[in-house]
């Protein structure tokens, strides 16, 4: 059966909608009066305790949406690049979240979450409609969630994904402080190449208590080893040219011939991390939203919070040539079984895909001026033939 | 924690040590003095690989650079005063990663190669000297912390540092036989033998097929060719692979001594440094490597490995234990970066021991790095003048099949050698 | 297909395997104990899923005449003292060394005729065509090691030469008794969750306190190949021609010698004859699961466990501890993805216990029932791990899952999906669908995060991957010997 392509045209899943029962599309407990999505996160119309009546949520009850689908970013070097992603989609109708396709952005929207949420993410899928031949289903995988049970996990061999045009309802319930990460696990190969990458931050409980002179922290740490007054949150990742023209033109995905030309970092090549502003693609929409600026008064504590999605491999991240000290590693205070300091000293990390490091900058005897953040990989400061680019940002001490 | 009586005496030693306030005895000034220049060096099979590099100067004499440039070693709190002289045709800098400096004004430009857009970017991180300069005190870093450091080029680095414009940086304690200020509560960081550094590099190059027949082109060729022309480094890799800007087997084996009745155990300093663009793991057979710091920090406790990470651009101290038994360990770059363009087994493998143990031993005339009846008959000359040749004294055989020897040239030696040289393996 | 049918046989055989829940097993990697080993070094070919067939050199048992892909995993004990009998059938030197043991044989490396430019191995060799060797060593410390030929590894590694050592401690003779309840691995003070206490007599290390006691342990060998160098090695290399190893690239990923989907298939199966280990972990719920890592190929893999995080107990055979045989592995790390490095070897433990979910996994409801296949006590366990609700959050009343399910037309469903997210449950699927996971576990794909190595030259998925599955602890099957061990967890399969 061909699966018809999803035009983006605003009106017509209006029309299609309605053709489907409204349960389809309701997600989550309690949506007592059958409103369709685009009620999200509209509080009023869930009712908590059963009693009747529409609640307020409690406290620590989190909502986000994301919408799953392809779209375009501006290399450094001006290439226009084909994607998947991820994008926002909070507090949007669901009569209006198609309208969307096409608008995937990179890296995905970073979700930050606290120790003791209840976080309900939505997955709408919206379809490729630069390749109406496929239909892929996407998912969220938690990557780094303890303890996770399949259903949820978003791996989709041993679960399931959610096909186009319908939605999914991911349910976490926060216990472990830290930084993960977070990406799409069908295809992953070819979902995780094409950018279906974000970052993930979980504050601790002790965040807003005074511990150690701080109120912000990384762990739960009891004693400040983890306290830091200004977060920078960097995600490392590599793509193909090649790769990305294949899939955006329908040929065959040659993964053995994989090889990074363009080096990211919150999926900029410099000199574009240290770009303020959203970059738009060819197309005018604003789909690189993130810069990779750090910035610091001298004398301030900055958490760097490092994680790697690239599919092809490590990264040694130098911290400007600036002593930093590691205090985290895969969302875990580096303390022993017993409570033995593991945290140490060091000018770089060397960090795998897959894995995330918190590295603490004390710039109280650093001069001021601007030193720049890089990977000592030295074949990764370019912007495929472009000199002088690639996984490369300022860290600015005032 | 049971006390041995060596543990007891050098936790006394490091109370005392502590007590004369080691730390920062008397900061000094040092100007270091360096040339940036064009060299020329040569691989096993032959080739020859133009480089830039570092040299180190006085006024009067001009030195040529080498690969990789001098070790500079200098005092825990020292000020050290780069003043560069730049005879490259491309601007040039200084770093040393770890060491804290004032950073310039951010150093810009919108250079591009052809079809890209000309976007203003960094090209150097700290203050340049431009072709034909020379500036004192360019790049000051004061009260410099101990340890092991690398010293490179901050200028176009995915370029320059691959050409060679790297060395280390060592900054004594202060302490003798401490690689750090003894700390109660961190890893022990004494030594008894303090080994030259270890430097791995590497030379970029492509295999490029537009030629007659396909070969591998240099980065350092195509660079020095045309210095100035705007240049991305993705498409190259490492074909050749330097410990000491040496690929094996050039280069020397590295002393690390056993221990000497009546000490029961030696400790021996391993200064391990990646100036290279690709990480290494630098695995060593029969012993363990105890890592005692990482980009010149002493950790809290010290790491028991025989295959450590050394990613690009870090610093490691590790430190080699070792009781009385004579012992000549393989140390070898374990992701296979051991061939010299491919041809033959080289690259980035050398030995630690006791290189008066060397198999290697025999080769007396004329370094030709093979052991011939040429070989052969001067030591049987020797032998018969009642003379001794220390580098051909391989018997008796240690435990391990070493070529120790006894310190007196015999007949025995003579006849070892020469059955080295006709073929057969007696060790 | 062939992987359809293949995990099938594979599910069946696990659950038959781990009936027996009062002796878990089986429990031990695949290999040969004693100490005397005569190995053979000869040629053969390893089979790839996308059906390539790729030349080998490898180590294999005498007693075989047979090369294996990886060589045999030799399981000695704690000082024993071992000798390995190599016989090389290769037509160049083969040698053998073991990074991070001293060598009792002697260890000289081989400079025929010359110095430093003549070197043809790291230590005495066996010469080829049939030339011996005997290697020594005393196993005077526990730990997972390797053995590898250490004569022109740049090629003999890449062809396959290498193989485990595991040595078991003297402390496996005793018994120790730990805590098991900490949510962390490494967290013991973690209020609110009353100790469980459990007795082991299997360690990995001489910790001293019983910290790296496990239930079962699993071998992760890794190894890649680039089907280009193998090639050039069978075919042009006898002719002289040049490789250009700066383009030296894997494309085809192994764990214990298979790429998957073979990694989860049954070990020894005849139509893998040079490929006899699997790498498909299977366990219980809150058993400790040791894994053995060893990176034999040149490349950095970053292993990922889906599920929860491992603890790093120890790194190249030495346990993380300040004081080994006294403090435990008090410098033990954890981490969701850890890096195995060429050359290197780290073992790490694995538990799941769903604690924190925040939902009752188990559907009880709101009733305090076992579930089907929860013995007793281990619903007590289960309690003690479980946080369901806390005062001041409300539960989802009526529902043991928060959120509600999407259709299953709107799912793309996998293969190891029960059809039910509670485990020991499952549900009707559509026909066609699951059918590898006959037991209603929980699976999670264990790989590495470098996903390009999750393919088999160009074909997704494979390489790199496998599925560890949380086995239910079962409760009303029928009996078991409790002297079950692996031949009769794989019985059920002859003929299959």
């Amino acid at each position: 059966m061909r699966i018809r392509t999803f035009v983006a045209a605003a009106g017509l899943l209006g029309v299609l909608l309605p053709a489907l029962p409204a349960a389809a599309l309701v997600q989550f407990p309690y949506d007592l009066d059958n409103m369709p999505m685009g009620n999200f996160p509209g509080v009023e119309d869930v009712d908590w305790n059963a009693d009747g009546l529409f609640d307020a949520p409690p406290a620590h009850y989190l909502f986000r949406h994301l919408g799953a689908t392809d779209g375009y970013v501006k290399m450094a070097d001006g290439l226009d690049m084909y994607i998947f992603g991820f994008l926002d989609l909070a507090g949007m109708p669901n009569a209006d979240t198609m309208m969307m396709m096409n608008k995937g952005e990179f890296p995905a929207p970073t979700l930050e979450f606290k120790e003791g949420d209840h976080v309900y993410l939505n997955l709408s899928n919206l379809g490729m409609p630069v390749r109406p031949d496929l239909f892929d289903a996407h998912t969220v995988h938690f990557h780094g969630f303890p303890q996770a049970a399949p259903v949820f996990d978003g791996e989709p061999m041993a679960s399931f994904g959610i096909n186009m045009g319908s939605d999914l309802t991911y349910y976490y319930r926060i216990v472990e402080p830290g930084t993960y990460m977070y990406h799409c696990h069908v295809e992953a190969t070819e979902h995780m190449e094409m950018g279906m990458l974000g970052n993930l931050v979980v504050r601790p409980a002790q965040d807003g208590s005074a511990v150690g002179g701080f109120t912000k922290f990384a762990y739960n740490d009891g004693d400040g080893t983890s306290g830091y007054d200004v977060e920078a949150i960097l995600q490392f990742s590599e793509f193909d040219p090649a790769f990305h023209e294949a899939d955006e033109k329908a040929q065959p995905l040659r993964f053995a011939e994989l090889e990074g030309r363009y080096f990211l970092l919150n999926g900029r090549g410099y000199p574009d991390t240290v770009d303020a502003g959203a970059i738009a693609n060819a197309g005018g929409d604003p789909t690189l939203k993130l810069h990779a600026i750090v910035e610091a008064n001298q004398g301030q504590r900055i958490l760097i919070r490092l994680s790697n999605l690239s599919v092809m491999g490590y990264a040694t991240i130098e911290f400007g040539g600036l002593p930093a000290k590691v205090v985290g590693k895969c969302a875990k205070l580096l303390r022993g079984p017993d409570g033995k300091d593991l945290t140490y000293s060091a000018n770089s990390v060397h960090i795998g895909p897959g894995q995330s490091y918190d590295v603490i900058i004390n710039t109280t005897a650093v001069p001021r001026g601007t030193y720049f953040l890089y990977s000592r990989n030295l074949h990764h400061l370019h912007n495929d033939r472009m000199d002088r680019g690639g996984a490369m940002t300022e860290i600015r001490i005032n | 924690m049971r006390l041995t009586a060596p543990k007891a005496l050098r936790i006394v030693l490091t109370a005392v040590t502590l007590l004369l306030g080691s730390a920062a005895a008397h900061a000094a000034v040092v100007d270091v003095k360096l040339r940036a220049v064009e060299g020329v060096t040569t691989m096993p099979d032959g080739r020859s690989v133009p480089f830039w590099g570092f040299s180190r100067y006085s006024t009067a004499t001009l030195t040529a650079s080498t690969l990789p440039g001098p070790t500079i070693t200098v005092g825990n709190g020292d000020t050290v005063r780069f003043t560069i002289r730049n005879d490259l045709p491309v601007p040039v800098s200084i770093m040393v990663p770890g060491q804290l400096f004032t950073p310039p004004a951010k150093i810009l430009d919108s250079t591009a190669a052809a079809g890209l857009p000309a976007k203003s970017r960094v090209r150097s991180f700290n203050a340049e000297v431009a072709p034909g300069q020379e500036i004192a005190a360019v790049a000051t870093f004061a009260s410099v912390k101990p340890g092991t450091y690398l010293y490179q080029s901050g200028t176009n680095p995915a370029v320059q540092v691959p050409m060679g414009l790297y060395g280390a940086l060592v900054v004594t304690s202060g302490s003798a036989g401490q690689t750090y200020p003894a700390a109660l509560g961190k890893a022990p960081s004494a030594f008894d033998h303090e080994a030259q550094p270890v430097l791995f590099g590497e030379i970029l190059g492509r295999y490029d097929t537009s030629l007659t027949p396909p070969a591998y082109v240099t980065l350092n060729e195509e660079v020095t060719a045309a210095p100035t022309v705007p240049r991305s480094t993705v498409d190259y890799r490492p074909i050749y692979h330097l410990i000491n800007g040496k690929a094996f087997p050039d280069g020397n084996d590295i002393d690390v001594p056993a221990a000497v009745a009546p000490a029961t155990t030696s400790r021996s300093l391993l200064r391990l440094l990646n100036a290279g663009s690709r990480d290494v793991v630098p695995s060593i057979l029969g012993n363990y490597f105890s890592i005692i710091a990482e980009d010149g920090n002493l950790l809290t406790y010290a790491r028991q490995e025989h295959s450590p990470i050394l990613p690009a651009g870090k610093t490691l101290d590790a430190i080699l234990v070792r009781d009385t038994a004579k012992g000549f360990f393989p140390l070898f770059d374990r992701r296979l970066g051991i061939d010299n363009a491919g041809a033959t087994l080289g690259g980035m493998m050398t030995f630690l021991g006791d290189t008066s143990c060397s198999p290697a031993k025999g080769d007396i005339v004329g370094s030709d790095g093979k052991i011939t009846y040429t070989d052969v008959l001067a030591l049987l000359r020797a032998y018969v003048d009642g003379g001794s040749v220390a580098a051909a004294d391989v018997w008796p055989l240690d435990a391990s099949g070493l070529p120790c020897g006894d310190g007196a040239t015999t007949i025995m030696d003579v006849l070892l050698v020469l059955q080295k040289a006709s073929g057969r393996n007696p060790y | 297909m062939r992987m359809r049918r293949l995990l099938c046989q594979v599910m069946i055989a696990a659950l038959f395997g781990l009936a027996a829940s009062t002796v878990p097993s089986p429990w031990m990697i695949d290999g040969v104990t004693g100490s005397t080993f005569n190995l053979i070094a000869d040629s053969g070919r390893v089979v790839t899923p996308d059906g390539s067939s790729l030349p080998f050199w490898g180590y294999g048992l005498a007693s075989s005449g047979k090369p294996q892909y990886p060589g045999p995993t030799l399981i000695v004990n704690q000082g024993d003292t071992v000798t390995i009998q190599l016989t090389n059938r290769l037509a160049e030197e083969v040698s053998l060394m073991i990074p991070g043991v001293q060598m009792s044989s002697a260890t000289a490396p081989v400079y025929p005729q010359g110095s430093r430019s003549q070197l043809t191995s790291l230590v005495p060799a066996a010469s080829g065509g049939g030339g011996t060797r005997s290697y020594t060593f005393t196993a005077s410390r526990p730990g997972t090691f390797y053995y590898q030929s250490g004569s022109n590894q740049k090629i003999q590694l890449r062809m396959g030469l290498f193989g485990a050592i595991v040595v078991r401690p003297t402390q496996n003779s005793t018994t120790k008794t730990i805590d098991i309840a900490a949510q962390r691995l490494n967290d013991p003070a973690n209020p609110g969750v009353a100790a469980v206490s459990r007795s082991y007599t299997r360690f990995a290390y001489e910790d001293g306190d019983g910290s790296t006691g496990y239930d079962r342990e699993f071998l992760f060998l890794v190894s890649e190949m680039d089907p280009n160098f193998q090639h050039w090695v069978e075919f042009d290399r006898p002719l002289g021609k040049p490789f250009d190893f700066s383009k030296w690239k894997a494309n085809y990923w192994f764990i214990n010698g298979r790429a998957a989907p073979d990694t989860m298939a049954m070990p020894n199966v005849p139509w893998l004859p040079s490929q006899p280990y699997n790498c498909m972990p299977l366990f219980h719920p809150a058993e400790r699961v040791l894994l053995r890592f060893i990176n034999m190929g040149q490349d950095f893999h970053p292993f990922h466990t889906h599920g929860n995080h491992m603890l790093a107990v120890a790194e190249d055979g030495r346990l993380l501890s300040t004081n080994p045989g006294a403090a435990g592995a008090d410098l033990a790390w954890e981490a969701f993805t850890v890096t195995l490095a060429p050359g290197k070897t780290i073992d790490a433990l694995f538990q799941w216990t769903g604690r924190g979910l925040g939902w009752d996994f188990y559907d009880h409801g709101s009733e305090d029932m076992p579930a089907p296949y929860e013995p007793l006590d281990e619903h007590a366990m289960r309690k003690a791990f479980a946080v369901n609700t806390s005062p001041g959050n409300p539960p989802a009343s009526g529902q043991s899952l928060p959120v509600i399910m999407p259709r299953p037309d709107e799912q793309t469903l996998g293969i190891h999906w029960s059809g039910s997210p509670f485990l020991g449950s499952n549900a009707e699927l559509p026909v066609g669908e699951g059918g590898f996971n006959p037991f209603s576990g929980y699976f999670y794909m264990w790989h590495s995060h470098s996903e390009r190595e999750l393919t088999n030259n160009n074909i997704f998925p494979g390489g790199f991957l496998t599925m560890a599955g949380v086995v239910p602890w079962p409760m009303g099957w029928p009996n078991v010997p409790d002297n079950l061990d692996e031949s009769d967890m794989y019985a059920p399969m002859a003929g299959m």
